[in-house]
């Protein structure tokens, strides 16, 4: 960047490092050439036989440039540590701002990624409706499952757009084991990847995990974890999946369902877990509770209607023996 | 039946689970069960209500048009 006629000091180095002062060199020089002219003025005047006067001319006139440059000197000295704080203060606002405007484009890309998963999202609670509509009034086993594996696949993308992170949707049913009547557990039903063998076969005591004993127990809108391989977590943290923990941020909602008892005496009112829908990643820190949460919160509604509308396919003479629905 | 965690007085039909909580099971609708949990002095304190039969039968499960 060229400097100023005057040298004017300039603020922004041209390299973009640091700001760094311009001495004032003008007005140095014409100082200088003054102080010259005045000494070579005075031994003219000397030379030419009047030495007194000639002596008189430099005391009178050095002395004044002396002076000058001794003001100019200081006026350096003050300007040049003030320039360097304004150039401080600028480098420093500089800095802030860079480092607001990443803010910014952060949240801006995040903005841009929830929004892209509302859309999905909205997508998934618009085909739970119209599923149910279709269905009219019963959703029997097979419409549900096949709805519950398009939901399990579709959020599991939403969620995996959203965050940047692969993700893993499943849904988990509660019931108790036919032969185990007084044991609460779960089930997986549906998965984004596609329900196994394992999955009819493995079944989870709620008791054995913590997740789900808190929502069931604890009645929670929604358990969130950040990391549950974070030391002070996993100390309380109890999970009965198959490997060691091959997740750290987890979210897990419950599906809440209408019992449809209201002859019944139970204690119990209004909606009561029939299910969890949960997601999960390998990387810490993956989702976001304020944005995260109730996207998933809308689809696990939207899920108990489903559930609803699936008891409602079921007789009502239900083997109370056996666990199994009889069809 | 008596479950390994989880006993059943014979006379008040009382269960209690692994965290030492007592509560009595009573069957809804046939869908549904009901746990009702008892302080020491036998009051409900609260209760739970989920599903006791599966959502979707494992022969669902295994089509392949859900499981792959």
């Amino acid at each position: 960047m060229p400097r100023r006629p005057g040298g004017d000091p300039e603020i922004i180095s041209p390299d973009g490092g640091p700001p760094r002062l311009a001495v004032p060199w003008v007005l140095y020089g014409i100082s200088v050439i003054g102080s010259i002219a005045t000494v070579v003025a005075a031994a003219f005047s000397a030379a030419s036989g009047g030495a007194l006067s000639g002596l008189w001319l430099v005391l009178v006139f050095l002395a004044p440039q002396v002076g000058l440059l001794l003001t100019l000197g200081y006026q350096a000295f003050v300007f040049s540590r003030a320039y360097q704080e304004v150039g401080n203060s600028f480098r420093m606002a500089i800095v802030g701002n860079q480092q607001r405007i990443q803010d910014l484009e952060t949240a801006l890309g995040k903005s841009e990624g929830y929004r892209g998963m509302a859309r999905q999202i909205s997508d998934v609670v618009d085909r739970i409706s119209a599923e149910l509509v279709r269905a009219n009034t019963d959703l029997d086993d097979k419409a549900l499952a096949l709805l519950l594996r398009k939901v399990c696949l579709k959020v599991a993308t939403a969620y995996s757009n959203s965050s940047g992170v692969a993700c893993r949707v499943c849904v988990k049913q509660v019931m108790e084991k036919p032969d185990e009547p007084g044991k609460p557990y779960v089930k997986a039903v549906a998965r984004d990847t596609g329900t196994t063998l394992d999955d009819r076969q493995r079944w989870h005591l709620v008791e054995d995990n913590t997740d789900f004993e808190a929502l069931l127990f604890g009645r929670l809108e929604f358990w969130f974890c950040t990391d549950i391989q974070d030391r002070t977590i996993i100390a309380n943290y109890f999970n009965t999946s198959p490997g060691d923990h091959p997740y750290r941020s987890v979210v897990v909602w419950p599906i809440l369902a209408s019992t449809g008892r209201s002859n019944s005496d139970s204690l119990t009112e209004g909606y009561d877990v029939a299910a969890f829908l949960c997601l999960d990643s390998g990387q810490p820190n993956a989702f976001d509770k304020e944005n995260d949460v109730p996207m998933g919160t809308l689809v696990a509604q939207a899920l108990g209607r489903a559930f609803e509308a699936h008891y409602a396919s079921f007789p009502n003479d239900v083997s109370t023996t056996t666990g199994e629905k009889s069809m | 039946m008596i479950t390994l965690d989880a006993r059943r007085d014979e006379e008040e039909q009382i269960l209690t689970d692994k965290r030492g909580r007592r509560f009595k099971r009573v069957e809804l609708n046939g869908h549904w069960v009901e746990y009702r949990y008892l302080d020491a002095g036998g009051a409900v304190t609260h209760a739970i209500a989920f599903p006791r039969v599966p959502l979707i039968a494992d022969e669902v499960l295994a089509d392949r048009a859900i499981s792959e």
